[in-house]
């Protein structure tokens, strides 16, 4: 069940919010865990076993913290008071054993396609498994304090908002609402806001973009002209954003609806200097995440530069690896892990010094690096490629091509593209922030959300683009 | 106040849209689990009002029809029909002489001058063969969701041609007419359809008498669309071109059926030739075109 979807809009969540408003803060959280495993059992058309799969990661990961804790608290009245602060064996094992049970499971969904047909990757076990994972590290760090209350962890790690596509909220960023949170007609008043603007996002401008994309592999890329293909990547690269940015505003609105605050997962990346930056911006609670569990325990840029370099490398092929069990994905992670490289070694000052050119130089490599992540075939991806670059060699162009496609192509979706490159520069978001409390802004508002509606209502609507990962 | 406009506002937008939705949702519910029982028994006589998603685009469709509902409400019932159609497919099979002559006639042109004087009709199938196959000096009027009803009423979607059928009619005289059409009314009632489709191959013949019509019958989809789907589905396009093929018969029409080349062994469309199962990729629509020079119809 995605956000943009009239069960969801018109049935799911106004039935959750009616109850969810009437309960006691503890009737709140209970009903908060039982009704986001109902919407998740929607998601995975109730595969009893992913059900499963989900209580038991709260289960175990809620008594893993408390095994840790526990560990900790005996070794203190062992050792005395000198070793308050080191990790004991104990909580090193029960550490690895949880972590190993959390990224096997992931890993076993993830590649066991490759050996097994129908097995079908639960929805949101990338999204849920860092998450659990970032709070076990969190508590073994003494960052965060066990949660005593398995109620409260279940409604942290499958709250409906962020369970199936991010953001990736860091437990010690609810854990205060939690235990105590205020639901204010101010904080729904903005939550609807986001959750409006998010879902336009979504339905009127990246799935519209989405057919773009669709009908180039309906066409098949051997038939297509160079100019349809960067057309067409454009298109991919718009849709990708507005899909994913979408999602996280109404995730980010639902959350101020149920009285949480998410953080930020865009902060407009196509906007970017360099791609540095632009993995700054672009699903910051997943960057965040690596740099945080991966890049800074491996030593970040503290051991020289050659170690910098590897743990780089690390961090981009996990971050390929994460994204989907392809090759392409790893050559993805490989060529961001290089782009940033060369970035790193210079060419960001340069870039930075002369906007201009860093602007042009992501305006090429952000639809570049789209389509090797969008084409999961190595053939396909090269005869793309062929049709990108037509001077790199003729192999590829020979198929029939449809000289008006261009021209056919940007009639239709011309105004679209528009309308997303107009978008991508945060205008909107400025003009949104500034007038918000107007009422002509309410009005347009509510125009957005009845135009998505209605589109949702003709059956216009496309599945979650981000929903496999 | 001024901080709350936009709950206040949507509030009541979301009481109006409610009932409506909710309606929408029942009525959702009520077509999947119809479906679900239409294909467990195998039959899928396709109901109007379940249209509507159209295989090829065209958005007006729904609307168009629950009108095509109303008018060919009353006749014969599917069940009837089906029989009758069955016994006529095996009794006659060989084309008529008249038509054989033709073919052989046409055999002896040149591949560069098959298509000339030649007018195509037909949905996006038929678009996807002017964009990407060489049909050199053919004329074309297709769009995607273009269907019987609406002939006259749609546009050319095609690149440098006459916008409407009756102009492109008018402009001359043509040697022969490719007509494919027909997946798109599948979810119309299917008497009305091929009723329709009768009159309007007459009216074509009668507008271009010189012309030799062609039927074409419409290509298959995949089998995995045609088992998640109530109304596109093979057994649907299977009997529509039956019918057509009975109206060739009867008026001395050629018929002719593509899904030969593209067809993988179940008698559905090949996986491996398209990418959203209904269309055929751009690099195959020359095998189309050089299917037809080849059969010299």
């Amino acid at each position: 069940m995605v956000f943009s979807s009239l069960e969801f809009l018109f049935l799911f969540l106004p039935l959750f919010l009616l109850v969810y408003y009437l309960l006691p803060l503890r009737g709140k959280n209970i009903f908060l865990f039982l009704g986001s495993l109902v919407f998740y059992g929607f998601g995975i058309a109730w595969n009893i076993y992913y059900l499963v799969l989900i209580i038991a990661s709260v289960l175990l990961n809620f008594l893993a913290a408390k095994g840790m804790e526990h560990c900790r608290r005996k070794n203190r009245i062992r050792r005395g008071e000198e070793t308050a602060g080191k990790s004991s064996m104990g909580e090193k094992v029960i550490l690895t054993l949880s972590l190993c049970y959390n990224f096997g499971l992931l890993l076993f969904f993830k590649y066991a396609g490759f050996f097994v047909e129908n097995i079908i990757l639960p929805i949101g076990i990338s999204f849920y498994t860092f998450q659990i994972t970032s709070y076990l590290i969190d508590v073994y760090r003494r960052k965060t304090r066990p949660e005593q209350d398995v109620i409260r962890l279940g409604a942290y790690l499958t709250m409906f908002p962020q369970l199936i596509a991010g953001p990736i909220v860091n437990y010690s960023e609810v854990y205060k609402r939690l235990r105590k949170r205020k639901i204010t007609l101010t904080g729904c008043n903005h939550g609807l806001q986001y959750f409006t603007l998010g879902l336009g996002f979504k339905v009127l401008l990246a799935n519209q973009l989405g057919n773009l994309w669709e009908d180039i592999q309906t066409i098949g890329y051997e038939s297509i002209s160079t100019p349809l293909a960067w057309l067409g990547i454009l298109a991919y690269s718009l849709q990708i954003y507005f899909d994913f940015y979408g999602y996280s505003l109404m995730a980010v609105g639902l959350g101020k609806l149920l009285g949480f605050r998410f953080p930020d997962n865009f902060r407009q990346p196509y906007m970017s200097l360099s791609m540095t930056e632009f993995w700054r911006r672009w699903h910051i609670t997943l960057g965040r995440w690596f740099r945080e569990y991966v890049y800074i325990p491996l030593g970040g840029n503290r051991k020289g530069k050659v170690r910098q370099f590897f743990n780089l490398l690390i961090v981009w092929l996990l971050t390929g690896f994460w994204h989907g069990a392809n090759w392409n994905f790893l050559l993805w992670g490989l060529l961001l892990f290089l782009i940033i490289s060369v970035e790193k070694a210079g060419l960001i000052k340069v870039l930075e010094r002369w906007k201009i050119l860093g602007h042009l130089y992501m305006f090429f490599l952000i639809p570049v690096s789209w389509a090797v992540f969008a084409i999961t075939d190595p053939v396909m991806l090269q005869v793309y490629f062929l049709k990108l670059f037509p001077f790199i060699g003729g192999a590829g162009n020979q198929g029939v091509v449809f000289s008006g496609d261009f021209e056919k192509y940007i009639k239709i979706y011309g105004i679209g593209l528009a309308a997303g490159l107009v978008c991508c520069s945060g205008l909107v978001e400025k003009i949104f922030m500034k007038w918000r409390n107007k009422l002509w802004m309410s009005l347009l508002l509510l125009i957005i959300f009845g135009a998505a509606v209605w589109c949702m209502y003709r059956g216009l609507n496309d599945p979650f683009l981000y929903y496999r990962f | 106040m001024r901080k709350y406009h936009y709950l206040v506002l949507f509030m009541i937008g979301f009481l109006v849209l409610w009932p409506f939705m909710l309606h929408k949702l029942y009525i959702e519910q009520a077509k999947n689990t119809e479906t679900f029982v239409e294909q467990a028994q195998a039959e899928g006589a396709a109901e109007p009002e379940s249209g509507v998603y159209d295989v090829s685009g065209g958005e007006a469709q729904e609307e168009e029809n629950k009108e095509a509902a109303k008018e060919g409400s009353s006749g014969q019932t599917d069940a009837e029909q089906e029989t009758e159609e069955d016994t006529d497919l095996t009794e006659e099979t060989e084309e008529p002489e008249e038509a054989q002559e033709d073919e052989e006639a046409e055999k002896e042109l040149e591949p560069e001058e098959f298509f000339q004087d030649t007018l195509f009709i037909g949905d996006s199938r038929t678009m996807g063969l002017a964009e990407y196959a060489d049909i050199g000096g053919a004329v074309v009027f297709a769009n995607t969701g273009m269907n019987i009803y609406r002939l006259y009423s749609l546009k050319n979607a095609v690149h440098d041609q006459e916008p409407y059928l009756e102009d492109i009619l008018a402009e001359k005289q043509y040697r022969k007419i490719y007509l494919m059409l027909g997946i798109n009314e599948l979810g119309y009632d299917a008497e009305q359809t091929v009723k329709r489709y009768e009159e309007e191959v007459l009216k074509l013949s009668e507008l271009q008498p010189e012309a030799k019509i062609v039927l074409e019958a419409n290509l298959h989809v995949t089998k995995e669309r045609s088992e998640r789907d109530a109304i596109f589905n093979n057994e649907n396009i299977d009997r529509i071109n039956g019918n057509i093929r009975q109206i060739a018969e009867k008026h001395g029409f050629s018929y002719i059926d593509v899904n030969e080349i593209f067809d993988d062994e179940t008698g559905a469309l090949n996986p491996e030739c398209t990418h959203d199962e209904v269309h055929v990729l751009g690099k195959y629509y020359q095998q189309w075109a050089d299917w037809i020079r080849e059969n010299g119809i």
